[in-house]
This record gives structure tokens, sequence and C-alpha cells, in this order.
């Protein structure tokens, strides 16, 4: 959402519609490089995007507290952040089905790995498992 | 849950519950607003429908509308402020397997050679 075509006035919502950019930015960023199949470069985002989701929720619970009538008698701006509300809901869904396929395709690999080392210690002689018997 | 902490554990259900009541709420606002036009629309649009909407309602419908809207716009905060905890939690869990999957990577490498060794003590 651009922050300068509304006519925002409280301090809350300013921060309240940046750190909503920022939260979708960071999305989007993390669906780019999930559709590519790179979910390990997440661990880049993942502090940010925590810091984000934090910064919001307050920030959510603050513009109800204090700028929520603001809002609503200003049409324009509400339906601006509706629309931005619903943008955010997208790139979140998106966001969901993209790091659920990804968490499921890397436990799977977990998985074969770790059956290729049981298989490859399966593998060595029996006899390297004898222990020399006591003299 | 409280807005102070990030912690929430990753529950899939939830996550995709809370998408869904999101969604909802959204679209309840988008009828509220400019009713008989269904999502997704422009900002553009939806403010000139919403415009037309209250221009034709009396004083005291307006204010009515005013408060419901409201109310909406306060309960998809509440629910977009916990649907990015959770799809925070999500994405944690994400990286803490990609990690596992670093640790088993590795643990191959040297595993033949540590069970040999293990072996021949």
């Amino acid at each position: 959402m651009d922050q300068n075509s509304a006519p925002i006035s409280p301090k809350v919502l300013t921060e309240f519609v940046g750190v909503m950019d920022k939260l979708k930015a960071i999305i989007e960023t993390e669906n780019e490089f999930l559709e590519r199949g790179l979910p390990a470069t997440l661990l880049a985002t993942t502090k940010r995007k925590s810091y984000l989701s934090r910064e919001y929720g307050a920030l959510s619970t603050e513009l109800i507290d204090q700028a929520v009538e603001h809002v609503m008698a200003d049409p324009a701006l509400s339906v601006k952040l509706v629309a931005a509300g619903a943008e955010l809901q997208a790139m979140s869904e998106e966001n969901r089905q993209l790091l659920e396929r990804a968490l499921a395709a890397t436990k799977r690999r977990v998985d074969s790995v770790m059956d290729a080392v049981r298989a490859s210690a399966d593998a060595l002689p029996d006899d390297e498992f004898t222990f020399p018997a006591p003299r | 849950m409280d807005g102070s902490t990030n912690q929430a554990t990753f529950d899939k259900s939830a996550l995709k519950l809370l998408q869904g009541r999101v969604a909802c709420k959204l679209a309840e606002i988008h009828q509220m607003l400019a009713p008989g036009i269904s999502a997704p629309v422009t900002p553009e649009l939806l403010q000139a429908h919403a415009d037309r909407h209250m221009a034709s309602l009396s004083p005291a419908a307006q204010e009515r509308l005013r408060l419901q809207a409201l109310v909406a716009f306060a309960e998809l905060q509440r629910l977009s402020a916990e649907m990015t905890r959770h799809l925070d939690a999500l994405t944690v869990e994400m990286n803490k397997v990609a990690r596992h999957r670093r640790a088993a990577v590795a643990y191959r490498q040297v595993a033949p050679v540590a069970a040999y060794g293990a072996a021949r003590l």
C-alpha cells in the first residue's frame, strides 16, 4: 500500500501500514524462493519475519484501540486498508501452501538420507562387528 | 493468544482455519461496504461502489453501517495478526527441518567411517 496515497494522521496508522508493507515484501520474497525450490534460503529472512509478525500483532492491537474510528471515518483509507489486508491474506495463503510443500519434501529427504545411513551400516561385513575372543 | 509473544507452535489446521476466517471476514466487509460486489475487486472499484452504497443510505443507517464496519475491521485485524504469528511459526518449523536435513547429510558422510572405526575397537 502506498503510504502517500491516504491522509494518514495518527502515528500508529503510519507505522501499521509500514509494517504491513514490509511483511508483505518478506512473504513475497519467501514465496519466490520457495517457488524456485530454495527453502534453505528462508534462514536469512526468518528473524525479520518473526520481528515483523510481532510488530504487526502489536500495531494491530494499537490500531484497534487508538485509530479504528479514524480509519472508519475515512472511507478511502478503510477501503485501502481492507484491500491491503486482502493482499496480505492471499500472499500468506500462498506462503502457507509453499511452506507446507517444502516442509514435506525436506522431511522426505531427511528420511531418505537416514535410510541410506542405515543401509550402509547394515552393509558392513558381519565380522567387522565381531569382538575378539578373550585370551 | 496475546500480541507479546511470537512463539506460536505450528499448527497446520489452525493456520488454515485462521486464513479461512480472514478470507470470510474480508468477504463480509466487502459485502458490508459494497453489497453485491464480490471480491476480488480493485480498491478503486470497491471505493466507488462503497461511496454509492453509503450515499443511498439514511444518516441513521450510515451510522449503523459505520459501526458494523468498525467492529468487523477490528475483528479482521485481530485475525490477521494471529494468522501472521502462525505463519511465522510455520517458517520456523521449516528452518528446523532444513537444519535437520543438513545435519543428516553431514552425518551420512561420516557415519560409515564412524561405524567402521567403532567395529575395529
